[in-house]
């Protein structure tokens, strides 16, 4: 009993000296550890909206529109409604985020299941599947976005699901070649030889195996999905006015770049900001996982 | 004595060359098909978009049945790909010219925007890599790759209009918008240049480590090479293979994202063509668009693939190792068998 105890004592503290190990290599790397607390800084303004600047996003005060910063206590100055733009960022860090992490959902479960079923089964699913993917990579991923959100029509949802299916491939790509190198393992044999069925071995022996490449694709992605959405908006293709995603700030502030280019700046620095901080975050995430990865 | 054998008899350069060729043909055919079944699926009526809310629905339908849109997809599919054979794109709905032609004569524009926005990244992002990579943890590379870590993150339509503030409307030293010669092309250009020459400094940097710790390295410098000659000639020409395939997805990726700087600057591309046609949905002109920019983009990655095989005399030796272990392989099986 009491040797069983101990024993499963020591696999938890086994466990979790894994992932401490892990936590402890990116700690040591600062700019990283910088990331990640920009990061969560504008994770608690996205959800702190609605305490934060309570007067909602498209408030419109027409006799202050187009203030300059600092002017009348606002302190990035207002739009050509006369909504406060330092609002406007603070309920866009919600949309943008949610943009972001949404279409790399997407990305990633379609990316994982198309993946993993060409690299565990090859043959014939593997040339089906990697054939439409090398298809859809033969599209510049912004130029597909593009065109399926052009086909589903502007609006926020349509946008993250354009975004997220032109990610797809690079997902599928990554994880079909992490599964190929593990499914010739002894412990996936030895998972078959205890007759588990594929979906099991799939979910439960392969696909933990492989998180790493798969959890840093994941955050780079993250960040490429923002860009790829603040792109869209700013072609009027994506998320539409008066919802403050960054890009479609930047998109509204167009007309005014002629004296009152903050209405761009500030929205724009907020991309700059954030993107700046995933990648960070992404790179440090990389080497802490797997110092082979690292390039 | 029999291996030697499979390595003359295995699969030369000129037929990896020729089936890397023959292999863009079914990825080619594929786009057609999912661009033609993505408009397909996509809600609004073209012919209606044609007339205008004034028309009868008599008209509308008249238009559908003169432009065959009445009829089964697979018809449709199939009477566009054999027209696409004969070089017909079909015409325009909105200004009634041949696809093709208005295509052709918008895409030079949108091919000169991404040569020289690869121009610049290469001018850029190489030596910059260079330098970061051999005084590895300096200053000089801890800010570069900072700086490049910050171009990287920066959407390239807001370091065009941030360019567009200070050189047009500040400083007044260029053009707004409009691409006329030179003077029009260098902020366009830079705007998508600075983003790639980010990626390409990081490729560089990392690519140039890998290699600068080899053997080879120290034998150069211990036979007295000078040092500028050691990183150029013996380190850099030898990290040369990735940064040759980013040259190529960057100008594919410049293809591709031409619609968002082109509609920063006003430039009459490709890109803003498209971009107006997807507003008007015009079907055949953006059915053209994205083929012709797909294709092209499979022809750049498909001459990095067969520069790399000249370039490299390791992929030769490792294409023809594969064959040889293919051939091994089979013999086993046979043996076995």
């Amino acid at each position: 009993m009491s040797t069983v105890e101990s024993a499963v004592k020591e696999t938890n503290v086994k466990r979790r000296s894994q992932w401490f190990e892990v936590w402890r290599r990116f700690k040591r790397n600062k700019l990283a550890l910088a990331g990640l607390v920009i990061i969560l800084l504008i994770i608690v303004l996205a959800l702190l909206a609605p305490i934060l600047a309570s007067e909602g996003y498209d408030q419109q005060i027409i006799s202050d529109s187009l203030l300059t910063p600092g002017k009348e206590g606002h302190i990035l100055g207002t739009d050509n409604l006369g909504r406060d733009i330092l609002v406007r960022l603070v309920w866009g860090a919600r949309y943008t985020l949610q943009c972001g992490l949404v279409a790399v959902l997407v990305s990633a479960i379609g990316g994982c299941i198309l993946g993993s079923l060409a690299g565990y089964y090859s043959g014939k699913v593997d040339n089906l599947i990697m054939r439409v993917m090398d298809v859809l990579l033969a599209i510049p991923g912004m130029l597909l976005a593009i065109s399926i959100a052009a086909t589903l029509g502007p609006g926020m949802r349509n946008a993250i699901i354009a975004v997220g299916i032109s990610g797809m491939p690079t997902f599928a790509r990554i994880v079909r070649s992490s599964v190929m190198s593990v499914r010739d393992m002894e412990y996936i044999e030895a998972a078959t030889a205890i007759n588990a069925g594929d979906m099991r071995i799939i979910l439960k022996h392969v696909l933990p195996n492989v998180m790493a490449p798969i959890l840093v694709q994941t955050t780079l992605s993250v960040a490429n999905a923002i860009m790829q959405t603040a792109s869209l908006s700013f072609l009027g293709l994506g998320v539409q006015a008066p919802i403050p995603e960054w890009g479609a700030m930047i998109s509204s502030g167009r007309s005014y770049l002629r004296g009152y280019g903050y209405m761009v700046t500030a929205p724009g620095l907020a991309i700059m900001m954030l993107v700046f901080s995933i990648n960070i975050f992404g790179d440090g995430l990389r080497d802490a996982l797997d110092p082979k990865l690292k390039t | 004595m029999e291996n030697l054998e499979i390595i003359k008899g295995g699969i030369d350069l000129s037929s990896y060359i020729m089936k890397r060729c023959l292999m863009v043909i079914p990825v080619i055919l594929g786009v057609i098909l999912l661009i033609f079944i993505i408009l397909q699926a996509s809600p609004g009526d073209p012919a209606r978009m044609i007339l205008g809310e004034a028309a009868s629905n008599e008209q509308v339908e008249a238009l559908r049945i003169e432009l065959g849109l009445n009829d089964p997809i697979a018809v449709q599919l199939g009477r566009y790909l054999l027209n696409l054979v004969q070089g017909d794109f079909g015409t325009s709905y909105v200004s009634k010219t041949p696809v093709l032609q208005e295509v052709l004569t918008r895409f030079p524009t949108t091919l000169l925007l991404a040569t020289l926005s690869v121009v610049f990244m290469v001018i850029l992002g190489i030596p910059i890599g260079i330098i970061s990579a051999v005084k590895q943890y300096s200053w000089v590379d801890n800010i570069s790759t900072t700086i490049a870590l910050i171009g990287v993150s920066m959407p390239t339509f807001w370091t065009g209009m941030l360019m567009v503030m200070l050189f047009s409307l500040y400083l007044g030293w260029l053009p707004a918008s409009g691409f006329y010669g030179p003077k029009y092309w260098l902020m366009p250009a830079l705007s998508i240049g600075i983003a790639n020459a980010a990626t390409m400094t990081r490729l560089t940097r990392s690519s140039m480590l890998e290699v600068i710790r080899q053997d080879y390295i120290r034998t150069a410098r211990a036979k007295g090479q000078s040092e500028r000659k050691v990183i150029l000639n013996h380190a850099f020409k030898n990290s040369l293979l990735p940064v040759i395939t980013m040259i190529g997805i960057q100008l594919g990726i410049a293809l591709g994202g031409a619609m968002v700087t082109e509609s920063v600057f006003s430039i009459p591309g490709l890109g803003s063509y498209m971009l107006s046609a997807i507003k008007t949905r015009d079907y055949p002109v953006i059915q053209g668009g994205v083929i012709l920019i797909a294709t092209s983009f499979c022809i750049v990655n498909l001459i990095v693939d067969i520069l790399y095989a000249f370039i490299d005399p390791r992929i030769k030796a490792q294409y023809k190792s594969k064959a040889k272990n293919i051939k091994k392989i089979q013999i086993e099986e046979d043996n076995v068998a």
